[in-house]
């Protein structure tokens, strides 16, 4: 069996590609380092998202968070937002802006006492949309760097062309949803955008990511995958 | 020669992306996705009963007492298979008797891999929840990638030789 590992580039990959795969994924299932990577997650997201839709807050929390807080302008405003769903780690809301400005504007003229928010909350999974497709392809560039012959060159494209087509999707998920939030005020995109991203999104399954990253990866590394085995003679 | 290769990966590609496009519309969910996931349940329904496990199939879901499952997008093995026939059809050498065989034997693995990994998750889900997840989203979607990619590679090295 040892001899056969040794003596196969392609048993050798696989071994090695499970051994990663395997020790990202227990480490990334350990509790507190999850809560730390996804905290982390949640500030880049919103920071980098706030602006990204017109008259709307984006606000990405954890879904164990059951007592979610918008900071607005000196108010803390509870979002009531307390649904845990089961194999999803974060809740992506949008809020209404220029309804909670309307809203601000009444409380402040004492003509209500009460904020009412006109919200969107999506369902969604910082580990299988980001974390498992970048430990496939960690695992893939780990485990061709120590048995095929490699260029850097070539390792490198990959794993910007698997970087760009995950955030390409995200993107992809938030026009989707915000196209589908009726809470919110009348998107200005062109409609013929928002239906293509809202069928496109059905695409993104962790099926669809794991096989776009497998076909970016032969597509880069095809020949060098080749002339290891030629050279191998196996 | 590279220009061989670039036309190979060109054609591949076009073929994977307009296998994606159809799989967007009602036509392919009715006629295609949904009798294929239709079979994989009454094959694995049979296949547990066979172990006594008393199952019972619905459509797209198997069931018994203790847990209920259904077989969604993804779980059904055509990507696999789409990848794996269209690979070996358009790669620039072989001649078609050892590409029919490729694609012949190929098939076979991939869909009685599936048949198994439908069967396992069943059993496991009425065990354990957290291995159920485990072994359906990082272990068998890793398997696929790496079974076909590897047939695909190991095909190759059989018509060089």
């Amino acid at each position: 069996m040892r001899n056969h590992i040794n003596n196969s580039p392609i048993a050798k990959f696989i071994l090695i590609f499970f051994l990663c795969y395997l020790t990202i994924y227990y480490l990334f299932c350990n509790n507190n380092f999850q809560n730390s990577y996804s905290a982390k997650f949640h500030t880049v997201l919103n920071s980098l998202f706030d602006k990204f839709f017109d008259n709307s807050i984006f606000l990405a929390e954890s879904m164990k968070n059951n007592s979610s807080v918008l900071n607005y302008k000196s108010y803390k405003i509870s979002l009531g937002n307390s649904e845990v769903i089961h194999n999803y780690d974060t809740r992506i809301n949008l809020i209404n802006e220029s309804f909670l400005l309307q809203q601000l504007e009444d409380l402040r003229n004492n003509r209500s006492t009460t904020i009412t928010l006109k919200m969107h909350s999506y369902k969604f999974s910082i580990f299988s949309f980001f974390i498992l497709p970048l430990s496939i392809l960690v695992s893939l560039i780990v485990s061709h760097v120590l048995v095929f012959k490699y260029k850097f060159k070539l390792l490198l494209t990959t794993s910007v062309l698997v970087i760009g087509l995950l955030i390409f999707q995200f993107i992809v998920v938030l026009i989707s949803m915000r196209s589908q939030a009726i809470e919110l005020d009348p998107y200005a995109l062109n409609k013929g955008i928002q239906s293509i991203a809202v069928k496109i999104h059905n695409l993104f399954h962790i099926e669809f990511n794991f096989f776009v990253i497998m076909i970016i990866y032969l597509t880069c590394n095809f020949k060098s995958i080749l002339l290891t085995l030629q050279s191998e003679k196996v | 020669m590279f220009n061989k290769y670039f036309k190979f990966w060109l054609v591949f590609i076009t073929s994977i992306v307009t296998y994606y496009i159809y799989s967007l519309t009602d036509g392919y969910y009715k006629y295609f996705e949904v009798p294929v996931s239709e079979t994989y349940a009454k094959i694995c329904s049979n296949i547990l009963n066979l172990f006594g496990f008393k199952v019972d199939y619905n459509q797209l879901n198997i069931q018994n007492e203790k847990f209920e499952m259904s077989i969604a997008t993804g779980c059904d093995a055509i990507m696999p298979l789409v990848f794996l026939t269209s690979i070996i059809t358009f790669y620039p050498y072989g001649d078609v008797k050892h590409k029919l065989k490729g694609i012949l034997y190929g098939s076979l693995f991939i869909i009685l891999s599936n048949i198994v990994r439908l069967c396992s998750l069943f059993i496991l889900g009425q065990y354990n929840k957290d291995l159920f997840d485990f072994f359906h989203i990082q272990f068998w979607q890793a398997y696929f990638i790496l079974f076909t990619m590897f047939y695909f590679i190991n095909w190759l090295k059989k018509i060089n030789n």
